[in-house]
């Protein structure tokens, strides 16, 4: 995804993430521990955004390629012929795939991606050649497709509401810690320290960072 | 024809599966070199502490590939049932549905057998059994009956088809393969410790 797209699209995000690092900075007493900490986080946020943007673009692909052929399939249930079925399937693929002549597909059905489905996507075009495409049963295919749509449309929904709870969580708690930090001694007391120092500018700016890393993972991995 | 998007699929998948089986490979090995340095303050014999290394990676090691084996078999055997289902259904046949299943499936310990089993002429069941639960054994079953019976394909059969196949999908996706991990990560805790206490204890 293009950089300047996606700060914008993730505006909101990266903004929280850099307020996080700033009181992180202001926080830490050792100065350089502060700068690492303000500069690591939304650098490594960054980073891991592109990552999943990158999973959500090959997720959203595969929705729209089983979008496709869910709709396909339905249209021959409903006895459309199969060039008909195909275009008014096309829809589903506008902006993700390249629009192919049926003509050609019929010749060469690799040329669409409908990833795990493709063997299938052969068979019916094949059928079709031979005129047996209305005497198949879809019904099985058209629900499997159903449900992996399904699936994939709540993975995207789970990791974006994981990833609006994580920033919540970490600005709530970074902003408890401010104000204890103003109102009681002894832990400002305890803030002063080394150890506090290295583990604000190491370990605390990873906090957000590692859920975007685990979403962008299950993001991935289906993918 | 070949499908050029699949190569590159499964060339990721077998990449990430490798790292993967890398990490929980020496990990273990990596543990035991805490309590390997402990035992050679004690101990002061280089060779004994080489042995609790040694000995854990070969442990993991057996233990992890038996069970890759059988999470391998279970793959390809589900794939095969999906593919055989869906096949049937297209063709409205199990017999054409099944060698079509067969010709798609990549290749595999589990498609070798069953294809050495058809050629040979044997008879007898399908060997298709891979976990050898009772869940799938009534699915063995119940495809051989459709494939030797030479049933006709109607909707009920179809059902009754996907409704075993999702119980024998739903019984491996329990955690069991978790609980066996987890006992095999308790054997090797278990194992370091017997290790280390009898040395101690002999000493």
């Amino acid at each position: 995804m293009n950089p300047v797209k996606l700060l914008k699209t993730r505006f909101l995000y990266l903004f929280c993430v850099f307020l996080l690092g700033i009181e992180l900075c202001l926080l830490n007493p050792n100065r350089v521990m502060g700068v690492i900490a303000l500069i690591l986080s939304p650098i490594l946020t960054f980073g891991l955004f592109t990552r999943y943007e990158k999973a959500e673009a090959i997720r959203r692909s595969r929705i729209s390629s089983f979008s496709f052929f869910s709709s396909f399939l339905s249209s021959l249930l409903l006895e459309f012929p199969a060039e008909k079925a195909y275009e008014k399937a096309n829809q589903y693929l506008v902006g993700y795939q390249e629009l192919v002549p049926y003509e050609e597909i019929k010749e060469n059905p690799e040329r669409l991606n409908l990833y795990e489905f493709q063997d299938y996507f052969r068979k019916v075009i094949t059928m079709e050649a031979s005129d047996e495409v209305h005497l198949g049963d879809y019904l099985p295919l058209s629900e499997s497709l159903e449900e992996k749509i399904r699936k994939e449309v709540s993975v995207t929904e789970e990791n974006e509401s994981a990833l609006r709870k994580a920033l919540a969580f970490l600005m709530v708690f970074f902003f408890l810690v401010l104000g204890l930090t103003i109102g009681n001694s002894s832990i400002s007391e305890l803030l002063k320290s080394n150890a506090y120092s290295i583990y604000s500018g190491l370990v605390l700016p990873l906090c957000y960072p590692s859920v975007l890393f685990l979403a962008a993972r299950k993001g991935g991995s289906d993918a | 024809m070949k499908n050029p998007f699949k190569k590159t699929i499964s060339k990721e998948k077998k990449a990430k599966k490798k790292a993967k089986t890398s990490l929980f490979l020496y990990l273990p090995v990596v543990v035991s070199f805490l309590p390997a340095f402990l035992l050679y303050k004690k101990t002061d014999s280089l060779l004994l502490t080489a042995l609790l290394p040694v000995s854990v990676f070969a442990l993991t090691f057996l233990f992890r590939r038996e069970k890759a084996e059988k999470k391998e078999g279970l793959e390809d055997a589900l794939l095969f049932y999906d593919r055989f289902y869906y096949y049937s259904a297209l063709k409205k046949d199990y017999q054409g549905g099944f060698y079509e299943a067969l010709e798609s499936l990549p290749l595999s310990d589990f498609r070798d057998g069953l294809k050495d089993h058809i050629e040979k002429e044997e008879g007898g069941i399908l060997p298709l059994a891979v976990t050898k639960t009772r869940d799938e054994f009534l699915l063995i079953g119940y495809v051989s009956s459709l494939l030797t019976n030479l049933e006709e394909y109607t909707p009920e059969n179809r059902e009754g088809l996907k409704k075993r196949i999702e119980s024998f999908r739903n019984e491996n996706r329990n955690p069991e393969s978790g609980k066996s991990t987890m006992m095999m990560d308790c054997l090797l805790a278990a194992y370091l410790l017997i290790f280390l206490l009898s040395l101690l204890g002999h000493e």
